[in-house]
C-alpha cells in the first residue's frame, strides 16, 4: 500500500508543482474521507489539484463553477420531460460523481450552497420525492477566493464545518514558476493525459478502511481533546486566555483525528504520533475557530501556533 | 445543586439540627443536675417540655427553597413573646437571688448559668445568638467537672463535649448527617489531643489569680461529734473515704494501719466532742518543734495521701505523722488538718514514724481534761473502775484485764446494736453487751479515766484495700507492692488512747479483743452480711466481694481511676516542675516555650500528613512507566541545558539533540522510537516488557554519553585553548 | 483628605502583591498560594471563652478542666487545619469575556471543579458596583451565591452581575468564602479571571417612521454595491426567448408544452440597497438614547438576518476613539456581536467597576 501512495504522490506533485505538503495534506483529507476545502486566488492550480486527486484515485470528476445564478436543482439534477416517452427522466447533476469540485462555491446564493452542503452531509440526495444515493466514494472539493470580493456569499459558520480541511495552495517558488511557465499544459486535455490512475476504486477502499484501523494511543486522544479544550476556554494555561477563538466542536475533534490518521498513514506509520495531529492541526481547524475570515495565504497560522504551544505533548490533560 | 438563594440575616436550622439543640439542652444541664435545687429542676424541664412542644408542632414552612428536600426550615418555631420571656427571667432571678444564701455563690451562680442557658433557646434569632447559646452549653459543662471529677464523670463530659461541638458544627453543613459530622468532631478532637496533652504537661501552672467561691456541699465522713452508734452509721457507706500510696515500698501490716484523723477528749456523760480552743491548735512551728525523733527511734514511712473532698478539715495519716507540706497544719494531739476545707481532692505528702512516742509529756491541763468524767452518768462502770485499780498496779495491766473481759465474755461486735437509753456505757457493758467499735472504745476510754488513766477516744480509719492492679511493672522485687491502699467509709474506727507514764499516749483497740478478725483484715463475712443487709446500694460490697470477676472488674475501675486522680487531677505545679526538671534540666522558660512552639509545629504537620494523605488517594497523576524513564532521560539533558519544551514533540526534540548533540544522535533517535512504540502502540505483555528493558538501556546509554560528552567537550575546550594560547605565543612565521 | 490617600494607598499597595500573588488565569486552582484565612469574630469570642475556662481552671486548680480549655485550644488550631482543606483542592474556571444590555442581569458562569465534598461556599464579586444609598432591604440583596454542598465532580454557578452603564467593564475579582467548620474561621480566595464584560447599551424601540435608513432612496451610487434588481432566485420577473445553452432548468416548460414556444424563465431577487445604520441619522440629542436605539435596530435586523453595516461617525470624521467607526455590512452573529460591541465601547474607556 504504500507504494500505492508514493505513486500517488509522485503524480500529483508532478502536476502541481512546487506544493507537496498541501498535495499531502489534499492526499490525507480524501484518504480521511473528508471533503476539503482550498482558498486561493484564481489561477493557483486549484483545479489542476482536483483534476488531478480525481485521475490518480480513478474516481469520475465533475467540474461545476458556481455563479451567483446557480440553482440548486443544476447541481443535483432535474427531472425533465421527454416528449417522446411521455415521461419525465432524470437527469442527475454534477454531484453524481465521485469528485466534484465546486468551484467558487462562494459566489453561488445561499440555497444552491445549502444544497449541495446538504447533500454532502447525507451522502444522498432527494429529487421529486425520492432518494437517491451519492456514489461512493464521494468527496468534494470546493474551492473559494480569501478576499471578500464583491458579489460573494461567504459560506455560514456552520456549513464550513463540513469540510474537514481548508488548504491554501498560494504562490509556488522560483524553480516551480519556471517549471510551470516553461510547461505545455495549458490545455484541458494535456493535464488528463499526464495523470494516468495509480489505484482502483477496490484499493482506496480498502486504504481507507485500513486507514480507520490505525491503532491510536490514549495520549494521542488526551492531546486531541486538549487542543480542542484549549480553544474552549476549560484547561488551565498559563496563557491560555489570550487566545480568542471560537470552540472547537467535537466534530472537529473527530475530523481533527481521522485526517491525523491519514496523515501517520501517508508516513508510512500504523499508529498515530502528536506530530501528526500537529501537521494536520492547522488545516483541520484554522477554519473552524478563526473569528474573523483572515487573509488566509499563510501555511502556519499564528493563532493555530499558539494553541499548539499550550500543550504539553506528554501530559496534555494535565498543567 | 447550588442554592441561590442570598443569605439573610434571620439564623435557621433544620429540623434535625433543632432537636439536637434541643437534646444537647437537655444533656448539658443534665450534668449539673446534681447541684441544682428540685424547683430550678423543674423550671427547667418545663422551659425544655416547651421547648419540645413548639418544636415537634413546627409545620413545613413555606420558604423552603428546595422543593422535593426532606429538610424543613426552622423559622420562628422557638419563639415566645418577649414579655412572657422577660417576665419569666426576672421571677427566676429574684428566686435565685432569695435563695443564694442558702445555697452559696458558687451554686446560686450555676443556677444562674443553666436558667439563662435554658431561657436564651427561646430567644436565638441571629446567628451570634446560636454561638452564644453554644457556647454557654460548653461552659455549663466546664463547671459541672468543678463539682465531681471522677475518670467515668470526665468521659461523660467528654462524650457531651462532642455534641456541642456536633451542633456547632452542624449549623454550617446542614445537610451532612449527624453520624458524619460527629464523625469529622471525633476526628478532630482525636488531632487536637496530642497538642492538648502536651501543653497540660508542659504549660507553666499558675497559682489561682483571685479567690473564687467554693462548692459548699454536705460534709461527709467523721463529724467531730461521736455517740455510741454514730460510726456503725457511717460504715453502712461504701464511699471511698481516701487512698494512700506508699511508692512501692513494703506495705505495714493492716493492723498497724491506724489513721487518726481526731482526738475526742470531751465526754459530756452522751457524747465525745474534739477540744477546740486555741491553746490546743497551737501553730505549726511550734507543732513542729515538739518532740518528733525519728531517726533514733524507728523508720520512717513515706507515703501519698490523696483524700476524696469531705467539706471538713480533717485528714488523715498514720502516727506520728510529719509534713513539709505548707497546706497542712500539724495539731499537738498528732492529728492533722487542712488549713481550708477540703472540697475537692487533696493531695499531700507524708512521712510517718510509727515507732515514735506521741507526747512522752502531758500538761495539767491536759491531764485534767482526760480524766474528766462526769461523776453519776455511768455508776457501775465507776464502780468497776475502782475495782480494778486496786487489784492492778500498772495502768497498763489494768487495761489488759478489760481488754479480757471483752474477750473472754461474751461480747458482740455487731452493726446493729441495740439502742441504748441515754447512751449509758453501763447498759451496753453489763447488759447489752453488743455494739459498735464507738460502743467498745467509748466504754473502755471511760473505764480508764475512771480508774485514774488519762485516756481519749481516736476516731479515723482502720486498714484499707490493697489494690494490686495499678501495680507498675517496673517494681523488681516481689516484695515491693507497687499498688494503693482505698480507704473507704465503712473502714471508719474509733480506737482508744492511754497515756503512759514513760511511754506517752499508747493505743489500745478494744475491737481487737472483741473481733480480732477485723483488726488484722478487715471485716468478717459476717459483717459484710450485715452491711449489704442493712445499706441502700444496688449492688452490695459483700455480692460484689463473692464474685471472683466483678470482684476484679471493680478493683481494675478503682485503679483506673486512681490513677487518673494521682497522674491527671494531681498534677500540681510542683510535680510540673519535678517532671520537667527531670527531663529537661533547668533553665524552665525557654525550654518551655520551645516545648510548646514544637508541639505546635508537630501537630501542625501531623495534620498536614494526616491531609495529604487523604488528598493523595484522589491524586490522579498517573504516569506510564515508559513515561517516567522518559522523563529522567529528559531531567537529566535539561541539566545540561537541554530543555524539551512541552509543545515538542519526541520526534521534533530528537531532530534538535541530533543537531545539537551530535554523539547522542544515534543512541537518542533509537530511544525516542522505542519510546514512541511504548508510549503510542499497543504491545503484549512480554513485548512491553523487552521494550521497557531496551529503553531503560539507551536511557543509561545516552545518559554516560552525556556526562562524557560534557567532560569531552571540556577537555576539547581545554585543549582548543591550550592551541590558541600556543598560537599566539608562538606566531607563525 | 488625607485618610482617603492613605487607604487608597494602602489598597493599590494591596492590590499590587495580590497580583503578584494570584496572577489571573482561566481556570484557578485553589491552594495554599492563593487562599487567606482569618479567625470570624465568633473565632475571637471562642478564643475569649477558653481563656475565661483557663481562667476558671487556675481559680479553682482544677486540672480537668484546665485540660478541657487545652484541649479546646487545640481544637481551635485542628478546626483551623480542617477548614483550610475543606476549602483548598477546589477548582474554578471561568472564561474571560462575557456580554450582555446594560440594566440588565448578566449571567457570568463559573464552574466549580471538585475532587471531594466541600461544604458552606459563598461566591461573590469582590468589589461591588457602586450604588447610591439604599435602603438596608436592598443592601442585604448582595449578588452572592450560596453553596451548601458542593459534591465532587463539575458544578457550575451563575454569578449575576448588573450593569448600570454601557462600555466595557473590568468587574475585577471574584472572591470565594467559606465559614465552614464551626464558624471559626473564614477562608477566602480573591480570583482573577479577567472577566471583562462588554455592556452594551439598552435597546429602545424605535418606530421605522422614526428614521430612514440611508441608502434606501440611494442618490449615492457610488457607496451601494449592488443593483436593485439582480440577477437572483426568488421572484420570477419574465420570460425571455430561449436562448440555446441556457441552462434546462430554466425551459419554460408549460408554455412549451402548450406549444407557445421555447422561453426561458428568469428570475431576480429583490436585493435591497445595503442598509447603513448611522448613529448621525438617530432621531435624539442624547448620545446615549441615539446609541440606545441602534442597539434596538441592530437587534432586529440580525433577528431577521438581514445583511446591515454600522456607521458611527459623527459629523462626517472620526473621533479620537480607537474603536472601530465603521463596520462593513454582514450578516450572522458575529457580525451582530461586532456592532454591539462597537456600541458599547463608543467613546468609552475600559472602566475598571
Amino acid at each position: 500500500m504504500q507504494t500505492a501512495i508514493n505513486n500517488i504522490l509522485e503524480q500529483i506533485e508532478s502536476v502541481v508543482l512546487g506544493k507537496p505538503h498541501e498535495c499531502r495534506l489534499a492526499l490525507a483529507c480524501l484518504l480521511a474521507q473528508g471533503h476539503l476545502l482550498i482558498e486561493d486566488l484564481p489561477g493557483m492550480g486549484k483545479t489542476t489539484l482536483a483534476h488531478a486527486l480525481a485521475n490518480t484515485l480513478g474516481l469520475s470528476y465533475q467540474r461545476t463553477q458556481f455563479t451567483s445564478d446557480l440553482l440548486p436543482a443544476d447541481i443535483i439534477g432535474i427531472s425533465i420531460f421527454n416528449r417522446e416517452t411521455n415521461s419525465f427522466e432524470l437527469h442527475k447533476g454534477p454531484i453524481f460523481s465521485q469528485v466534484v469540485l465546486a468551484d467558487e462555491i462562494n459566489r453561488a446564493s445561499p440555497k444552491t450552497q445549502s444544497a449541495l452542503l446538504e447533500a454532502m452531509a447525507e451522502q444522498q440526495v432527494s429529487i421529486d420525492g425520492e432518494t437517491y444515493p451519492l456514489p461512493t466514494p464521494f468527496f468534494v472539493i470546493a474551492t473559494q477566493n480569501p478576499l471578500f470580493h464583491a458579489g460573494t456569499y461567504p459560506l455560514p459558520e456552520s456549513q464550513l464545518d463540513r469540510f474537514m480541511m481548508r488548504i491554501s495552495l498560494g504562490f509556488p517558488d522560483v524553480a516551480a514558476e519556471k517549471k510551470i511557465l516553461l510547461s505545455n499544459s495549458n490545455s484541458q486535455a494535456s493535464r488528463t493525459k499526464t495523470t494516468p490512475q495509480a489505484i482502483t476504486v477496490d484499493e482506496l477502499a480498502s486504504i481507507q478502511a485500513h486507514i480507520q484501523q490505525i491503532q491510536v494511543a490514549d495520549n494521542v486522544i488526551d492531546y486531541i481533546i486538549a487542543l480542542c479544550q484549549i480553544t474552549r476556554g476549560q484547561i488551565n494555561s498559563a496563557n491560555q486566555h489570550e487566545i480568542n477563538c471560537k470552540p472547537l466542536s467535537p466534530r472537529a475533534g473527530k475530523a481533527l483525528l481521522a485526517a491525523a490518521k491519514a496523515w501517520a498513514f501517508i508516513n508510512n506509520r500504523d499508529f498515530v504520533l502528536p506530530d501528526d495531529v500537529q501537521a494536520v492541526f492547522t488545516a483541520v481547524c484554522q477554519h473552524r475557530i478563526e473569528l474573523t475570515a483572515q487573509n488566509y495565504n499563510d501555511s502556519q497560522s499564528p493563532l493555530c501556533a499558539q494553541i499548539i504551544q499550550c500543550v504539553d505533548v506528554l501530559t496534555p490533560l494535565q498543567s | 445543586m447550588s442554592n441561590n438563594i442570598p443569605q439573610t440575616e434571620s439564623f435557621n436550622l433544620p429540623k434535625n439540627s433543632a432537636w439536637l439543640l434541643w437534646g444537647c439542652q437537655l444533656v448539658n444541664i443534665s450534668s449539673l443536675a446534681a447541684e441544682l435545687s428540685t424547683w430550678m429542676l423543674a423550671i427547667l424541664a418545663l422551659c425544655l417540655c416547651w421547648q419540645a412542644l413548639l418544636l415537634s408542632r413546627q409545620k413545613t414552612s413555606n420558604v423552603s427553597p428546595n422543593v422535593g428536600s426532606a429538610i424543613k426550615l426552622h423559622t420562628d418555631a422557638v419563639r415566645m413573646s418577649p414579655f412572657i420571656l422577660m417576665l419569666l427571667a426576672i421571677s427566676g432571678c429574684v428566686a435565685i437571688a432569695v435563695s443564694a444564701q442558702s445555697f452559696g455563690v458558687l451554686i446560686a451562680m450555676v443556677h444562674l448559668l443553666t436558667f439563662a442557658y435554658a431561657l436564651k433557646a427561646f430567644e436565638i434569632k441571629k446567628r451570634k445568638d446560636f454561638y452564644q447559646h453554644s457556647l454557654l452549653g460548653v461552659f455549663l459543662l466546664a463547671c459541672a467537672l468543678i463539682f465531681k471529677q471522677d475518670l467515668g464523670f470526665s468521659l461523660f463530659i467528654l462524650l457531651l463535649l462532642v455534641i456541642n461541638l456536633t451542633l456547632i458544627h452542624q449549623a454550617f453543613a446542614k445537610r451532612n448527617s449527624l453520624f458524619n459530622a460527629s464523625k469529622t468532631v471525633v476526628i478532630l478532637l482525636l488531632q487536637s489531643s496530642l497538642l492538648a496533652i502536651t501543653l497540660f504537661v508542659v504549660f507553666p501552672r499558675l497559682s489561682p489569680f483571685w479567690q473564687v467561691p467554693m462548692a459548699n456541699s454536705a460534709k461527709t465522713g467523721l463529724s467531730d461529734v461521736v455517740s455510741p452508734g454514730d460510726i456503725a452509721n457511717l460504715a453502712l457507706s461504701s464511699e471511698l473515704a481516701f487512698r494512700a500510696n506508699f511508692k512501692g515500698a513494703s506495705i505495714p501490716a493492716y493492723s498497724t494501719l491506724y489513721w487518726r484523723a481526731m482526738t475526742l477528749e470531751n465526754y459530756d456523760g452522751r457524747k465525745w466532742t474534739r477540744v477546740n480552743n486555741n491553746a490546743q491548735g497551737q501553730h505549726n512551728t511550734k507543732a513542729k518543734q515538739q518532740g518528733f525523733n525519728p531517726t533514733t527511734s524507728g523508720t520512717a514511712i513515706s507515703y501519698q495521701v490523696i483524700a476524696q473532698p469531705s467539706f471538713q478539715p480533717w485528714l488523715f495519716a498514720l502516727s506520728v505523722a510529719t509534713t513539709t507540706d505548707p497546706k497542712l497544719v500539724l495539731k499537738q494531739d498528732y492529728t492533722i488538718q487542712s488549713t481550708t476545707i477540703v472540697n475537692q481532692l487533696k493531695h499531700y505528702q507524708i512521712k510517718s514514724y510509727p515507732d515514735a512516742p506521741l507526747a512522752l509529756s502531758l500538761s495539767q491541763q491536759s491531764r485534767q481534761r482526760n480524766l474528766a468524767i462526769k461523776p453519776g452518768s455511768n455508776p457501775k462502770l465507776e464502780q468497776l473502775a475502782v475495782d480494778l485499780k486496786a487489784k492492778h498496779q500498772s495502768s497498763l495491766a489494768l487495761s489488759q484485764a478489760v481488754l479480757t473481759t471483752f474477750r473472754e465474755q461474751k461480747y458482740y461486735y455487731t452493726l446493729q446494736a441495740p439502742m441504748l437509753i441515754n447512751n449509758s456505757l453501763d447498759q451496753f457493758y453489763f447488759d447489752t453487751k453488743a455494739g459498735f467499735c464507738v460502743h467498745y472504745a467509748s466504754s473502755f476510754t471511760y473505764l480508764m479515766r475512771a480508774a485514774g488513766v488519762p485516756a481519749r477516744v481516736v476516731t479515723g480509719y482502720l486498714g484499707g484495700e490493697y489494690n494490686d492492679e495499678s501495680n507498675d511493672a517496673s517494681s523488681e522485687d516481689n516484695s515491693s507492692q507497687g499498688g494503693h491502699l482505698s480507704i473507704y467509709q465503712y473502714d471508719a474506727h474509733a480506737w482508744s488512747e492511754i497515756w503512759l507514764e514513760g511511754i506517752g499516749w499508747y493505743r489500745v483497740d478494744p475491737t481487737a479483743a472483741v473481733d480480732p478478725e477485723r483488726v488484722s483484715q478487715g471485716w468478717s463475712s459476717a459483717l459484710l452480711e450485715q452491711q449489704s443487709e442493712l445499706n441502700s446500694d444496688f449492688i452490695s460490697l459483700y455480692r460484689i466481694k463473692q464474685l471472683a470477676w466483678l470482684n476484679t472488674l471493680r478493683l481494675k475501675l478503682d485503679a483506673i481511676n486512681y490513677q487518673w486522680t494521682r497522674w491527671v487531677l494531681g498534677y500540681s505545679a510542683k510535680q510540673q516542675y519535678d517532671l520537667l526538671k527531670r527531663w529537661f534540666g533547668q533553665s524552665m522558660p525557654w525550654k518551655t516555650a520551645a516545648i510548646i512552639a514544637m508541639a505546635l509545629m508537630l501537630a501542625m504537620a501531623f495534620f498536614t500528613l494526616f491531609y495529604w494523605l487523604s488528598g493523595a488517594k484522589n491524586s490522579k497523576h498517573k504516569v506510564s512507566p515508559a513515561q517516567a524513564v522518559y522523563n529522567q532521560c529528559l531531567t537529566a539533558l535539561a541539566k545540561k541545558g537541554f530543555t524539551k519544551e512541552r509543545h515538542q514533540t519526541t520526534q521534533q526534540f530528537s531532530l534538535v539533540i541530533n543537531e545539537q548533540l551530535p554523539h547522542l544522535s544515534a543512541d537518542f533517535t533509537e530511544l525516542t522510537s522505542v519510546f514512541e512504540c511504548l508510549h503510542y502502540q499497543q504491545y503484549s505483555e512480554q513485548e512491553q516488557l523487552a521494550l521497557m528493558a531496551q529503553l531503560a538501556k539507551k536511557v543509561r546509554d545516552v545518559t554516560k554519553a552525556l556526562n562524557s560528552v560534557s567532560t569531552m567537550a571540556n577537555d576539547t575546550k581545554n585543549i582548543s585553548s591550550m592551541i590558541n594560547n600556543k598560537k599566539y605565543k608562538n606566531p607563525q612565521q | 483628605m488625607a485618610a482617603n490617600s492613605f487607604k487608597a494607598f494602602f489598597y493599590h499597595r494591596f492590590d499590587t502583591w495580590l497580583k503578584r500573588r494570584v496572577p489571573s488565569r482561566s481556570h484557578h486552582q485553589l491552594s495554599r498560594q492563593n487562599i487567606f484565612i482569618m479567625p470570624t469574630k465568633f473565632g475571637f469570642a471562642y478564643l475569649l471563652f477558653v481563656f475565661l475556662l483557663f481562667l476558671l481552671a487556675t481559680n479553682y486548680q482544677n486540672n480537668i478542666i484546665m485540660l478541657m480549655s487545652y484541649l479546646l485550644a487545640s481544637f481551635f488550631i485542628s478546626v483551623m487545619m480542617h477548614s483550610f482543606y475543606n476549602f483548598s483542592g477546589l477548582g474554578f474556571q471561568s472564561t474571560a469575556k462575557h456580554s450582555g444590555f446594560a440594566k440588565q442581569t448578566i449571567n457570568v458562569p463559573v464552574t466549580i471543579i471538585a475532587t471531594k465534598q466541600h461544604f458552606d461556599l459563598t461566591l461573590s464579586f469582590a468589589k461591588q458596583p457602586k450604588q447610591p444609598k439604599q435602603s438596608k432591604q436592598s443592601k442585604q440583596q448582595q449578588q452572592k451565591i450560596y453553596l451548601e454542598q458542593c459534591h465532587a465532580g463539575n458544578t457550575e454557578v451563575v454569578l449575576p452581575y448588573i450593569a448600570k452603564q454601557r462600555g466595557t467593564v473590568n468587574i475585577g475579582r471574584i472572591k470565594i468564602a467559606s465559614e465552614y467548620s464551626f464558624g471559626l474561621f473564614v477562608s477566602w480566595a480573591v480570583l482573577d479571571f479577567s472577566h471583562q464584560i462588554t455592556v452594551y447599551p439598552q435597546p429602545k424601540k424605535i418606530n421605522a417612521n422614526q428614521y430612514r435608513l440611508a441608502g434606501q432612496d440611494s442618490q449615492n451610487a457610488n457607496s451601494t454595491n449592488y443593483a436593485n434588481q439582480s440577477a437572483g432566485l426568488d421572484d420570477f420577473s419574465e420570460l425571455k426567448n430561449y436562448v440555446l445553452g441556457e441552462s434546462r432548468a430554466r425551459i419554460a416548460w408549460k408554455q412549451f408544452a402548450r406549444g407557445q414556444g421555447r422561453y426561458s424563465k428568469h428570475y431576480q431577487s429583490q436585493q435591497g440597497s445595503l442598509p447603513w445604520l448611522k448613529l448621525s441619522e438617530m432621531p435624539s440629542a442624547n448620545l446615549e438614547s441615539q446609541l440606545s436605539y441602534l442597539c434596538y435596530l441592530v437587534l432586529e435586523y440580525s433577528h431577521s438576518e438581514q445583511r446591515f453595516g454600522l456607521d458611527l461617525t459623527v459629523n462626517g470624521h472620526s473621533g479620537a476613539s480607537d474603536v472601530d467607526k465603521k463596520i462593513a455590512p454582514d450578516v450572522g452573529f458575529l457580525h451582530q456581536s461586532a456592532c454591539l460591541t462597537a456600541l458599547a465601547n463608543f467613546n468609552q474607556w475600559v472602566r475598571e467597576s
